[in-house]
């Protein structure tokens, strides 16, 4: 699977715009575990407690996990995840 | 870059400060890192209420200057000189430094209006401003100076005069490191 | 008075009367000022059916009551006339200082009326006004028009002017202060220009007055700590408005080649993080702002090398994905271009990307592409096209009058990707069900800042609604566009509601203008103003049929990315949006609502 960086979690993902993750993950939660102990710094970022940050927006294939299961969304070998940080346009 | 939020209060510690070292107070400067500045004008704004309690640039001892070709702005305020030249021209010292203080201060009752401070000041950071009949400059709010609290990105700081501050000359040193590890 | 300066000033520029009268309390307290002063001082005076570009159609400049005050990001002004560009009531909204020097200068709106002879210029400084000739500025681009006009008046002048596209009614003109600042939308440079007003310079020495200090500083203090804490105010400050190009392209709603597809494989290169990395000089804020999301840029390279602000997020998605263009230096440049001239940095760009989807699909005689190489992707164009547009030549002449009469003019106006003839901003509502809703039931057309959905469709500010819903919706864009309208009203920046909420306005006025508003009142000044300008626009001959979006995003689905296959669903969102805001079927707001609002 394909996880993608953006914004100010670039520089926490050690300037990383994206990697191919091999391992195969059967869900999000499990995912950004594995990732947060590849990447330290990120790691403080994707967590309040054990929930995940307010201010932090994971996409599976272009849908945001809070209209799918959540940190239980389940992953397959093909799928994109985006790790986004809100913020905003206009 | 943060932005500030709640206003920060200096006046316990220095305090604390001027009890443990009576005869050497450490001086507080407002430091200004023009780099950092985004011409927003609340440090103005601030100035304004603090001293007339509404909002008139021309009674702002601050001012920014912006250069909208370049995008490039400046704030500027009384550098409170070691050596002042207001305070050399001034015929009755209502401009005047008071014992162990950094602060060049404006005693308005002696201050006959003869405009020669704003003459002098080489910085153009002392004006008469008809408006309230007096002379201003920036009198650092009483120690707690309003523009500082009210930047939002620290383009101007209320620190202490020591070399630990001077954060651009360490900047600038980083510059070395860098040099020598592509060397 | 205090907030307010009590003062409106009237220029009638066909026989030179400037005339000051006192500010009608009753309308200040009830439409606050800013956007909503103007609506209502505007739609007292002009009759709807008005010709825009006549001498008939007023000019209005109005900043709030909070502009020239340090209620945080609350320093702007609204330009109020009827729009050339969609023939619906026009407003514009900018920041930089202009707003706050009008205050200063002790006026709560300035009224221009009439045309001038020859052009001219107006000089304001505090009580004193002077009309003054300006055939030597006229045809100088906006950064020379500004400097030439400090020289003449003072220094320190906050400078509101338009640029040649004005002057040539381009109908995508915009007025811009400060060089860089834009009241971009709906072509009121045009009304500007066909005035022949080339610029207003305005010193003021005023003091703005407050009711009560300390309960003013308590409310200040207590919204800074809000937005200081807010994630997106944050991120608008380190990355400013492009951090978005990424975020739309992965949910798969970044509109793409005019429309035709809604992603975009390069969009990266355009992004946010590569306007840091790439062109980003400085970070710029607007008068009394706490964010600063404005971004200084630099452009090196050699070929586009200029320095000015922005991109913001619209600009470079319309002369990026919009267009085909993944160069970020091209991009940058084009909007640097937009301001010089004085031109929409929305409209411009999707204008030029309605004549690329034209010419690649044969629809546009090659004999009029003006020499132009056109064609997705081509960096160059969207330069040169802008260039074009703004001096009103060649094929810039005719784009000049926006997609949507550029497109008509060939027999094909399901081109343009418009909403009452306004180019649509950069979320595809096919993919984000509510900001299509506000794109088509927007006052002035397709915009998407006047009721920004995407806040809790896209970017989980608080409230996090699944964008493909249409479910709740209607509600969700009424409750954004009233809250718009208030804060547009008393002056503020939306990018402040990244935080603050009603309470901390109605707070902040209260304690400014000594008078109560609950942040119910506020809102509700809001909504009040909504259904004046909706009554303007109904009178002017708008009806349902209009509340709707190009025949595009009803039958071509998103071809690619991850909302594939998805269309919007406006039409069975509006008897609910009618509903919600107390109108009939007809969306015509009822004698009931107008009497709640006291409209009627």
């Amino acid at each position: 699977m394909t996880v993608k960086y953006f914004g100010d979690i670039r520089p926490l993902a050690g300037g990383l715009k994206q990697e191919e993750w091999r391992h195969p993950e059967p869900e999000v939660g499990v995912l950004l575990g594995a990732l947060g102990k590849r990447h330290k710094p990120l790691e403080k970022r994707l967590w309040e407690g054990s929930q995940l940050s307010s201010t932090i927006i994971i996409l599976v294939n272009g849908r945001s996990i809070d209209f799918l299961n959540g940190l239980q969304t389940p992953l397959a070998p093909d799928d994109i995840v985006d790790v986004f940080p809100v913020e905003a346009g206009g | 870059m943060e932005i500030a939020s709640a206003p920060r209060d200096w006046s316990p510690a220095r305090a604390l400060a001027s009890r443990l070292h009576p005869k050497k107070v450490m001086a507080k400067v407002l430091m200004i890192h023009p780099e950092k500045c985004t011409g927003c004008q609340n440090c103005m704004l601030a100035c304004s209420l603090h001293h007339e309690g509404q909002f008139r640039m021309a009674a702002s001892r601050i001012h920014v200057y912006t250069w909208e070709r370049e995008g490039a702005s400046v704030p500027m305020m009384c550098q409170q000189c070691d050596t002042a030249a207001c305070m050399k021209v001034c015929p009755t010292h209502a401009l005047h430094r008071n014992p162990g203080e950094s602060l060049v201060d404006y005693e308005k009752s002696k201050c006959i209006g003869c405009h020669m401070c704003t003459i002098a000041c080489p910085f153009g950071n002392i004006v008469y401003d008809a408006y309230s009949l007096s002379v201003l400059k920036c009198d650092q709010c009483g120690g707690d100076p309003s523009c500082a609290k009210a930047c939002p990105t620290h383009a101007i700081e209320w620190v202490d005069d020591s070399i630990s501050t001077r954060s651009r000359k360490k900047a600038y040193a980083s510059k070395f490191v860098e040099a020598f590890q592509e060397a | 008075m205090t907030g307010w300066m009590g003062t409106i000033l009237r220029i009638n520029l066909s026989n030179g009367a400037v005339t000051k009268e006192p500010l009608n309390a009753k309308d200040a307290a009830l439409f606050l000022g800013a956007r909503g002063l103007g609506v209502k001082i505007f739609t007292d005076e002009v009759d709807a059916k008005v010709e825009p570009l006549s001498p008939e159609n007023k000019l209005i400049f109005a900043p709030g009551p909070f502009t020239g005050t340090s209620a945080p990001s609350a320093g702007r002004y609204h330009v109020v006339a009827k729009s050339p560009l969609t023939h619906t009531i026009g407003g514009a909204n900018s920041g930089g200082v202009f707003g706050a020097a009008l205050k200063y200068a002790g006026y709560d709106a300035v009224i221009i009326e009439g045309k001038a002879e020859k052009a001219v210029y107006l000089w304001i400084k505090d009580d004193q006004v002077e009309i003054r000739d300006a055939s030597h500025l006229w045809g100088k681009w906006v950064p020379d028009t500004t400097d030439a006009v400090r020289a003449e008046t003072d220094d320190d002048a906050s400078v509101a002017c338009i640029g040649p596209a004005g002057e040539k009614l381009a109908l995508m003109a915009s007025i811009q202060n400060e060089m860089h600042r834009s009241a971009g939308r709906g072509g009121l440079g045009a009304v500007m220009g066909s005035k022949k007003l080339k610029a207003i310079a305005v010193k003021g020495s005023k003091p703005v007055r407050v009711a009560d200090v300390k309960a003013l500083e308590a409310a200040i203090w207590s919204a800074r700590a809000k937005v200081a804490a807010n994630p997106v105010a944050q991120g608008l400050h380190k990355h400013g408005t492009e951090i978005l190009v990424n975020i739309l392209n992965e949910i798969g709603s970044l509109p793409t080649r005019n429309w035709n597809d809604a992603h975009f494989p390069t969009a990266d290169k355009v992004g946010g993080e590569s306007l840091t990395k790439e062109v980003l000089a400085r970070r710029k804020g607007c008068f009394a702002c706490v964010i600063s999301c404005g971004r200084v840029s630099q452009i090196k390279d050699p070929e586009f090398a200029g320095i000015g602000e922005g991109p913001e997020y619209e600009a470079g998605w319309a002369y990026g994905p919009d267009c085909g263009v993944d160069n970020i230096f091209a991009v940058t440049k084009a909007n640097h271009l937009c301001n010089e001239l004085g031109l929409d940095s929305i409209s411009t760009p999707a204008t030029i990307a309605c004549v690329i989807d034209m010419a690649t699909s044969g629809v546009l005689p090659r004999e009029d592409w003006d020499g132009l190489d056109i064609r997705w992707n081509n960096p160059e164009l969207i330069v040169e096209l802008t260039k074009r547009i703004g001096l009103r030549q060649g094929l810039g002449d005719k784009a000049a009058l926006g997609s949507y009469r550029f497109a008509e003019m060939y027999g094909h106006p399901e081109f343009a990707m418009t909403a009452k003839k306004q180019e649509m901003p950069a979320y595809d509502a096919r993919g984000i069900q509510g900001i299509g809703l506000q794109y088509a039931t927007c006052n002035r057309g397709g915009c998407h800042v006047k009721g920004y959905t995407i806040a809790v469709e896209v970017l989980g500010n608080g409230l996090r609604l699944d964008p493909r819903e249409t479910k709740g919706k209607p509600a969700i864009v009424k409750a954004f566009q009233d809250m718009t309208a208030a804060v547009d009203a008393s002056g503020g920046c939306i990018f402040g509601t990244f935080g603050m909420v009603a309470d901390d306005y109605a707070a902040m006025l209260s304690a400014l203008t000594g008078i109560h508003y609950s942040p119910e009142d506020y809102v509700r000044a809001g909504e009040r103003v909504w259904n004046l300008e909706r009554e303007f626009n109904l009178n002017a001959g708008f009806t349902a049929k209009d509340d709707t979006l190009p025949e595009r995003l009803f039958k071509h689905p998103i071809q690619t990315g991850p909302s594939k296959g998805l269309v919007s669903h406006v039409p069975e969102m509006l008897p609910e949006y009618y509903s919600v805001r107390g109108w009939n079927e007809q969306g015509v707001p009822t004698p009931e609502k107008l009497h709640e609002l006291e409209l009627a």
